[in-house]
């Protein structure tokens, strides 16, 4: 059997490989440290897309204006809705007992809220809001609000997600029945149980004003992030890739029984040079049984150095067939002006201690 | 067209439409959310989605049909998006004398989201959908049918869309943390 491509082991660790070209996949991965390495790679890609994505939850609403002060075109734009609104109103009728019982505290949370963002102008924004929606939907589209307040706050007093939904409905007949709960979605709610930095879930402020204000803040960070292609890209694969000027081989050959049972081995680098004149080194290693990524960023000579340690947080895989254990890593500076970062599914110590057998003390 | 939703709200389909709304509605919303960066817009797009599923008659797969509604209603949509922006700009600077600046851990929060939103827009359009759809648990042959392509290319989509997604990530993180280096010398 040739190596695995990308496409087949994501396949399988999303348990979508049909069950004979599984097993034949499992028979070669245990045999292949090449395909195993790939396989724990892709593992921590599974797992550490998902936890970016996560971030994406924290966004604040009502960056659209809900009537438009400026142009009457706005207005008008927001019309093909009112018939959503409608409907939330019948459907409203439907969660009628759940939205009475839920609709007082949040209400004052908002508030507080507001006070805080912008106290002169609560009044104005709020009778906007009456002005822009019919009255039902209107009532409707408050009610839905805090009725996804209130769902929010139980979830996280509540690890489980879909039982805190249920306890959310006071009526049993209205219960909520995730009859097909998505792996997915489901091993996305571990994920933010488990987090120690779990995805923000602020109620949304009902003022435009404020909710602008936020989103415009969040909108300079990001344009202040520049977005580069890679000049060239160089990928090196096999143990003779190693350079001699590298610290691995000698380090690590005296070192190795003092600080890791297991010495690391190469097994793939692929080096991008960019046009300020920084380099990313991707580096995979093996130590034992696990497989680490070095991410190495070096960056034009003449910037100044710093040196900085962190850790970032443990996650588990999103998805897959077996326990996984949690992918980790570290990242620190130096003055040789390198940045780098080291991860893979094994503890913070044994990271540490790889990365004291591939660039020696602690810097 | 609101009389034709009451009086549907009478007949056998509510109920339909009530489970429809109870099992999808946050999936479809944290979806379009990632999406859209907007929460409201989001929504918007949401309830549009349930309302056209009022008037279907048969759905063979209910979860393929929904995300493919909404996949077209955000293109749709996406028409009016100059517009939307120019708008945006204009209250920006109006507003951009009151601004706010939040508090520090806000802004790391603030700073997070900026860099996943950065990286997700990085990647091309079918990488992304496929990506957020399996994140809300939608099967290959469902990714397969909403974005029209063979099911066989799901897995090498989603390893692609993953695998830039942490990558330009990862070197947008270490280019803040260069930025901040910078600042503190």
């Amino acid at each position: 059997m040739q190596h695995l491509d990308e496409g087949t082991i994501h396949a399988w660790l999303d348990g979508e490989l049909p069950a004979a070209e599984r097993a034949e996949l499992e028979a070669h991965i245990a045999s292949c440290a090449q395909c195993a390495a790939a396989v724990a790679e892709a593992r921590g890609f599974v797992a550490a897309s998902s936890r970016i994505l996560t971030a994406l939850d924290a966004v604040p609403g009502g960056v659209l204006p809900k009537s438009d002060p400026l142009t009457s075109k706005g207005v008008a734009s927001r019309k093909r809705f009112t018939v959503s609104r409608a409907w939330m109103a019948a459907a409203a009728v439907l969660v009628l007992s759940t939205v009475t019982v839920i609709a007082r505290r949040p209400g004052q949370d908002d508030k507080l809220a507001n006070i805080a963002f912008h106290q002169d102008t609560q009044p104005a924004a709020e009778e906007s809001l009456q002005r822009a929606a019919p009255a039902a939907g209107a009532a409707a589209g408050v009610a839905r609000k805090d009725a996804r307040t209130e769902v929010r706050e139980k979830k996280e007093a509540i690890p489980d997600a879909s039982a805190s939904l249920n306890a959310a409905s006071p009526a049993p007949a209205l219960a909520a029945t995730p009859q097909s709960a998505p792996a997915g979605a489901r091993a996305r709610r571990e994920t933010d149980a488990l987090s120690d930095k779990p995805a923000v879930r602020v109620p949304m402020p009902s003022s435009p004003e404020s909710a602008l204000a936020r989103r415009l803040t969040h909108e300079r960070v990001r344009d202040s992030i520049r977005l580069r292609a890679p000049l060239a890209s160089v990928v090196v694969t096999g143990e003779g890739a190693t350079p001699a000027n590298e610290r691995l081989g000698a380090l690590s050959a005296a070192d190795s029984s003092a600080v890791d049972s297991a010495a690391p081995q190469l097994v793939s680098r692929k080096a991008s040079n960019y046009d300020d004149g920084d380099t990313v080194v991707t580096t995979i290693y093996k130590v034992g049984a696990a497989t680490v990524t070095l991410v190495d960023w070096s960056r034009a000579p003449g910037s100044p150095a710093r040196i900085h340690i962190r850790g970032s947080a443990a996650q588990p895989s999103a998805k897959s067939l077996e326990p996984v254990p949690l992918v980790d890593s570290i990242t620190w500076s130096d003055s040789s002006g390198h940045t780098r970062v080291l991860r893979g599914a094994v503890s913070r110590e044994r990271l540490e201690r790889i990365r004291a057998a591939l660039f020696g003390a602690t810097p | 067209m609101r009389s034709c939703v009451r009086s549907r709200s009478s007949g056998s389909r509510v109920h339909d439409a009530d489970r429809l709304f109870r099992t999808y509605n946050e999936m479809l919303v944290r979806y379009l959310t990632r999406r859209l960066g907007d929460r409201d817009w989001a929504e918007e797009v949401a309830q549009e989605t349930f309302v056209r599923a009022l008037r279907q008659e048969t759905m063979t797969n209910e979860r393929a049909w929904l995300f493919t509604v909404a996949n077209n209603l955000v293109r749709d949509e996406a028409r009016k998006d100059t517009r939307r922006r120019k708008h945006l700009t204009m209250l920006y600077e109006e507003e951009k004398e009151r601004t706010v600046e939040p508090e520090e851990t806000a802004m790391e929060r603030a700073q997070d989201a900026a860099m996943a939103r950065a990286a997700v827009d990085a990647l091309v359009e079918r990488d992304r959908l496929a990506l957020l759809m399996r994140e809300e648990g939608l099967d290959y042959s469902e990714i397969a049918s909403a974005l029209e392509l063979s099911v066989g290319s799901v897995g090498t989509t989603l390893a692609r869309a993953r695998r830039r997604l942490v990558e330009e990530y990862e070197r947008l993180q270490l280019e803040q943390q260069r930025r901040e280096g910078n600042a503190a010398s």
